[in-house]
């Protein structure tokens, strides 16, 4: 066969079976009302309200007047959701003291419809326990495993709460003070701002930023003699993601379930998820258990289900571990700058100053300053905020 | 007493002469001669002689032109009378002439005749008139025995053997006779020779028996589905060997056969007695067919069955596909009514029915996944496949099981003349076959006239096989597709398959065939999952037609489908899962020909399901998955069936069947039992003009539960049970046939179809390795209409086919499950429901050698379920979905073009090559296989459309012959 024609098709091929970007008109939204609880007994938990919204908005929609949802237990306890002033349509459980070994049901009344919703008297599940979080080295990728095992639970579903620290490419000693922010004295005294060395603890050089899972993370050991999995792959971070620069922590929390809430999720991972593929099942979509008592005919969109909280926590120390992959990161270097003239020229085309300069025959009152792009030099260009977790082992600020 | 006559009859490949055949109008008392007529056409030849026949007193003057003959005009004629014709061809003269002059006329037409006559005068001399003006375009009249003979005069005679006619055909010895014309087989334009059935002192009347094999004159191959008729109602087509039986009336026949791509032959007969004639045709090689699909216009008109398409495979062979493999799925989705979901999708849908309502045979066995590489490829190997026939609506009651339609696809037989095989080469696929006879002393010279048919099979048995297989290197293309672009990026395909068949005829009556047929595919996407499955057929079939009016079949059979999937995990959680769906089967079914208008068939179909619905064991030794398989579900399928087909006159007939079948599943439990009717009646106005109607109902025992729009591995089979009703399904159909000029075919058929306890899902329901999978189906009732309009032309330096469907197709669940009915309980657009569709298959012949084909494809979008809007859920967006199949993806349009290169006809040459190289998706569109919506994980969403070939394919076939 002919070379070139071999060619020619493997080129063509190479744009055959593709997947295009599509949009088109799909029809009204329905306005539906989606309840989600994840019910931790034991642990702090929340319900939250919402209402679906059109697929091409860029705004999620949540009742606007207050909603009243109340968790009731067979035991004659009744736990009730406190509005979460941060975050809209979230309402805080403390099911710190709930018992685990009594059945509950919720009840939500919609604020802006003045409809009930409720459940059935659902039972706790036993909680899972996380043998192990671990992380794993897979080429140029690190995987986190989690390993569990449970006591006839056959269901799981978890999720992650992520926090990395992380560094700006080049510590700034001193920063600048700009004409607007001086008072009217050193204005005259400086005509082009100041520089000002940071006071100690004080840098925008250490950050941290978090994530939390948006996939659905499931799995069942229903075909398993034995419930437990090993080194289950859920997370995986290329090494040159920022994230593995410093110090990295996740935290996996983990929810038992019960047959119909684990189709639940399935269901709802399929129809998200894996669509549209040759062998993708067709999107369908299942009933929660949540329903409107003044209308059974309402399709309310949730499934509540009630566990027992298993947590657990991984922290990757890149100077000890070295997964982290710098190559990838490309910055350019600080340019001394002898004029001071041009330093508000300089700051408000985007730069910072970062050191004085320093040697023989350099000033020592009005020294010149290395100035770089504040995005490698100021850490909260890259997401993250200055704002360090209690809990966080590190003792820089 | 009978007699058996035995000839190979091999048309002059330079010369067509052709035995137009008329039929006779209104018989003449003055003319009606005795039926013992010796007619021996040499006797025109040799002497140019020829008697006036004298005309006879009419009374008014007849003016014929071209288009205006009257047949039925009933003058009563005088001595004055004059008469005319202007500028009529020869067919319509010689109508004229048998209806005003003598009603038994033959002649034989120069195929390239185009000349027209026109002759006036007294009728006493008309006759004398037209033989001057026939002379003049170079025929000779002569008469014999009251019959008269137009023939070209320069037709070639001269190597007929001496003293052929002399003998008269008759009396003698008719075996010593025999022998010597099959000697001189290539030498001889049978149409020119009188055959005679019988010996003339038999002293039957009325209507004899007359059967035999047609059989391709090269490879000694039977062929299939030729039409075998008479000028009369008597119609048949030949068998899956090749045999045929007709009835006729004791006397001069003209018998035609005519096979889509075999030369016409029509022969002169002359029956005394019960007899068999096996008849040789030869491949149309001057004659510029390219595409030919379905059956020659006659069968259309003869048959009373509606909605069958009949495919050769010369023809598969030549519409362009992807990747240039020819495939019969491929050109089964270019016939009206037959739809899939998208490009490479398995499986296709018929009339509104699910993929899994169609009854796929393969050399009688059930094949239960028709696609190889995720649909790309079908799995029959075209090297080693003659024939396909698609039942769209009126299913012969021989067939059952599937409510949809039954695809037939024969296998070829082997050569049993010699050693012959092929060699393709494609891009992605290779493929080779061989066949030839078996043993020695076999096929020698002529593979005819074999035993003598009177019953002395003397142990000449003749033996033949036929091995095909084909094998796919398409790793290397799916390697070169980047990751993330495409479904098939990293992933990997492999498929292979293998026939075998090996055909023992007795004798002439009886013949057994062994059939094996295997086919594995395994293919992996990106991900941990794997998938494969294996396709495997045994079947053993026995045909005997054990006297001249009644056959037998019997068949039995081994299939297995067997499927299945990996999930990779991990070391610990790994796990396989296979199910399995096999059946051993028998029929045995029985044609006999019942008085002269009765043709009756009966028989007994038995099925023994053996089902695996699933079996999960670990994938690692060191594991913690427990090996797990579901209960195996066990059936048996029974039916007994009748029909009859009914052929009053040659404008009407009426065939009507009742098949009788039954269900019982002796796990899960459960019985079923129910008739089912298949009529159908057709009605011809005129030679070219019949209208047809027909109902028909079906049952159906096993069923597909999948949760894709494709056939797909993680597809699992389940049986009617007692909590699985079977389905069951009706179509009433009708439609209207006319040929114009002998070259355009113009069909309309039109047909409404119900269903019942078609299974859907509950939206949630996990399909494999499911318990109580028969607790997560709902039945739902089906409703689908349409009409289909065909116009085919099958003669010409272009031939093709374009077609156009309406049709709509609807589900709607059976009970009421309150919110979570779907659709509310209404009806919904089926995932294959796509209303318009207009397709064209066209075939333009430049030279002998060289063809260029063209394919269009149009179509409505299929519909689809999208989401209706979206949610925050477990910290991510996620799709709520609605109304399910309301949006339709983009229309469809696809064009392919390809160019043939067929081989020279250098007939010593040992081998020859045809080349087939052309362009799938000329316009590059980006067809939609899918349209959906995802959420990446949850971070936002994002329209997508599948398009599986977005841009041309160019591809290259070479193809060698030994």
């Amino acid at each position: 066969m002919n070379k070139h024609i071999l060619l020619l098709v493997a080129v063509s091929l190479l744009a055959a079976g593709c997947v295009y970007d599509f949009s088109a008109y799909l029809g009204p939204t329905q306005k539906r009302l989606v309840v989600e609880g994840e019910l931790m007994v034991g642990s702090q938990s929340k319900v939250i309200l919402s209402y679906v919204t059109a697929t091409d908005s860029y705004s999620e929609s949540y009742p606007e007047k207050p909603a009243t949802v109340l968790l009731k237990g067979e035991d004659g306890s009744s736990y009730e959701g406190v509005p979460d002033e941060s975050s809209p349509g979230n309402y805080a459980l403390d099911l710190r003291k709930a018992s685990p070994d009594t059945r509950y049901r919720l009840l939500v009344t919609n604020g802006d419809t003045g409809r009930d919703y409720e459940t059935d008297w659902l039972e706790v599940s036993k909680a899972a326990v996380i043998d192990s979080l671990s992380s794993m080295l897979l080429n140029d990728k690190v995987a986190i495993g989690i390993s569990l095992h449970a006591n006839g639970e056959k269901y799981f579903r978890w999720n992650y709460e992520e926090i990395y620290e992380y560094t700006s490419d080049y510590r700034a000693y001193v920063y600048y003070v700009p004409v607007s922010s001086l008072t009217p004295a050193e204005r005259a005294a400086n005509p082009f701002g100041k520089v000002v060395p940071y006071p100690d603890n004080e840098n925008n050089y250490y950050c941290w930023s978090g994530d939390h899972s948006t996939e659905i993370l499931i799995f069942n050991t229903k075909e398993q003699s034995d419930d437990r999995f090993v080194d289950l792959e859920f997370r995986t971070i290329a090494r040159t993601n920022i994230r593995l620069s410093e110090l990295y922590y996740i935290k996996v929390r983990v929810a038992t379930l019960n047959e119909d809430a684990y189709r639940y999720w399935q269901n709802i991972k399929s129809n998200s998820d894996y669509n549209g593929s040759l062998f993708s099942p067709n999107p369908s979509e299942m009933r929660g258990n949540i329903r409107c008592i003044q209308d059974a005919g309402e399709s309310v969109i949730g499934f509540i289900y009630l566990s027992q909280a298993a947590e657990a926590e991984l922290y990757i120390d890149n100077q000890k571990t070295h997964y982290y992959d710098s190559r990838g990161r490309y910055s350019i270097s600080p340019e001394l700058c002898e004029s001071k003239d041009l330093w508000p020229n300089l700051f408000r085309l985007g730069n910072i100053p970062v050191v004085q300069e320093t040697g023989p025959g350099v000033s020592e009152t009005d020294p010149p300053y290395y100035w770089v792009s504040k995005y490698c030099a100021d850490c909260r260009t890259m997401g993250g905020t200055k704002s360090k977790p209690s809990f966080w082992p590190n003792k820089h600020q | 007493m009978k007699s058996v006559v035995r000839f190979a009859m091999i048309p002059r490949v330079a010369m067509i002469p052709r035995v137009a055949m008329i039929p006779r109008i209104a018989m003449i008392p003055h003319f009606v001669l005795g039926f013992r007529i010796l007619l021996i056409l040499s006797v025109m030849l040799a002497s140019g002689t020829m008697t006036p026949i004298a005309a006879h007193p009419a009374s008014s003057t007849h003016s014929v032109s071209s288009n205006q003959l009257s047949s039925s005009e009933q003058s009563i004629l005088t001595a004055s009378n004059i008469l005319e014709v202007k500028r009529v061809d020869l067919d319509s003269l010689v109508r004229f002439l048998k209806k005003e002059v003598n009603p038994r006329i033959y002649y034989i037409k120069d195929s390239r005749e185009q000349s027209t006559f026109s002759v006036k005068g007294e009728r006493v001399d008309f006759f004398r008139l037209v033989e001057v003006a026939l002379r003049e375009k170079g025929y000779n009249v002569s008469t014999y025995d009251g019959a008269l003979y137009i023939l070209h005069s320069k037709s070639l005679y001269a190597s007929l053997p001496t003293g052929f006619f002399d003998r008269g055909g008759v009396s003698g010895d008719n075996a010593e006779l025999h022998r010597y014309l099959a000697s001189q087989n290539l030498s001889v334009t049978y149409e020119n020779k009188v055959y005679e059935i019988g010996e003339s002192d038999a002293g039957r009347t009325g209507k004899v028996y007359l059967s035999g094999y047609v059989r391709d004159i090269a490879s000694g191959e039977p062929l299939v589905g030729v039409s075998v008729y008479d000028e009369s109602s008597a119609y048949t087509a030949t068998d899956a060997d090749g045999f045929y039986r007709l009835q006729l009336p004791v006397g001069d026949r003209i018998l035609n056969f005519s096979g889509y791509s075999m030369e016409d032959l029509h022969l002169n007969i002359k029956l005394f007695d019960d007899g068999s004639l096996d008849v040789s045709m030869k491949e149309k090689v001057t004659a510029l067919t390219g595409v030919v699909i379905s059956a020659d216009d006659v069968s259309r008109h003869k048959d009373s069955r509606i909605g069958i398409e009949k495919v050769r495979i010369n023809t598969i062979s030549k519409v362009p596909a992807a990747f240039g493999e020819a495939d019969v799925l491929k050109v089964v989705l270019t016939l009206p009514g037959v739809k899939s979901v998208g490009e490479a999708s398995s499986g296709f849908n018929v009339r509104g029915g699910s993929t899994d309502q169609n009854l796929i045979l393969f050399n009688d066995g059930t094949i239960y996944n028709p696609s190889h590489m995720f649909g790309l490829f079908s799995t029959f190997n075209t090297d080693v496949i003659s024939e396909i026939e698609l039942y769209k609506s009126s299913i012969p009651s021989e067939f059952g099981g599937r409510i949809s339609s039954v695809l037939d696809v024969r296998g070829r037989e082997g050569n049993s003349n010699k050693l012959t095989g092929s060699v393709g080469l494609g891009l992605l696929t290779s493929r080779f076959h061989l066949e030839g006879p078996l043993g020695k002393g076999n096929g020698k010279g002529n593979g005819k006239g074999k035993g003598n048919g009177n019953g002395n099979g003397n142990g000449q048995g003749r033996t033949t096989f036929i091995v095909g297989g084909r094998t796919t290197y398409s790793n290397w293309i799916l390697n070169l597709i980047p990751e993330g672009r495409s479904d098939y990026a990293g992933g990997k395909a492999a498929f292979r398959d293998l026939n075998a068949s090996v055909s023992h005829h007795f004798n002439e009556r009886t013949s057994l065939h062994a059939y094996a047929y295997l086919s594995h595919d395994d293919f992996a996407f990106q991900g941990d999952t794997t998938f494969r499955y294996d396709n495997m057929n045994f079947s053993l079939k026995l045909r005997s037609n054990f006297n001249e009016k009644n056959s037998l079949i019997v068949v039995a059979g081994y299939d297995s489908y067997r499927s299945g999937f990996d999930n990779d995990f991990n070391e610990q959680s790994g796990y396989t899962i296979s199910t399995g769906t096999n059946q051993a089967f028998a029929k045995i079914s029985f044609k006999s020909s019942l008085g002269q208008k009765h043709s009756l068939s009966y028989g007994l179909n038995g099925v023994y399901y053996m089902l695996n619905p699933g079996t999960l064991s670990p994938l690692y030794k060191e594991t913690l998955v427990t090996p797990r398989s579901l209960d195996e579900q066990n059936g048996l399928e029974l039916a007994a069936y009748v029909s009859d087909v009914w052929t009053p006159d040659e404008k009407l007939s009426l065939e009507g069947g009742i098949r009788y079948s039954g269900f019982v599943a002796m796990r899960p439990g459960g019985y079923h039992h129910s008739p089912e009717f298949r009529f159908s009646g057709k009605y011809s106005f005129r030679d070219n003009l019949s209208l047809k109607a027909g109902f028909n109902s079906m049952n159906q025992y096993i069923h597909l539960i999948s949760n894709t729009s494709s056939i797909s591995p993680m597809d699992t089979w389940q049986l009617t049970g007692d909590k699985v009703k079977p389905q069951k399904g009706w179509q009433a159909a009708g439609g209207l046939y006319w040929t114009v000029g002998g070259k355009l075919d113009i069909s309309m058929e039109g047909y409404y179809k119900r269903m019942s306890n078609y299974l859907d899902y509950k939206s949630g329901a996990v399909l494999v390795m499911n318990e109580a999978l028969s607790d997560w189906l709902v039945p739902t009732y089906g409703k689908a209409y349409g009409v289909e309009l065909l116009l085919k032309k099958t003669v010409g330096k272009l031939n093709g086919w374009l077609s156009y469907t309406y049709s709509r197709t609807f589900l709607r669940e059976m009970q009421d499950r309150g919110v979570e009915t779907i659709n509310g309980g209404d009806w919904y657009n089926a995932p294959h429901d796509k209303p318009h569709d207009v397709k064209m298959v066209a075939n333009y012949k430049i030279t002998h050698r060289y063809s260029v084909s063209l394919n269009l494809d149009y179509s409505t979008g299929r519909p689809v379920t999208v989401p209706n809007g979206k949610y925050v859920y477990g910290g991510g967006y996620r799709l709520a979905y609605t109304e399910r199949n309301a949006y339709r993806v983009p229309d469809y349009f696809r064009m392919d073009l390809a160019m043939n290169i067929e081989p020279g006809h250098y007939l010593k040459q040992f081998s020859h090559m045809s080349v087939t190289f052309g362009v799938y998706n000329v316009t590059g569109r980006r067809n939609a296989y899918s349209v959906f919506y995802t959420t990446q994980g949850g971070t936002a969403v994002h329209g997508r459309m599948l398009s599986v070939f977005a841009c041309p394919i160019p591809y290259i076939n070479l193809n060698l012959k030994f």
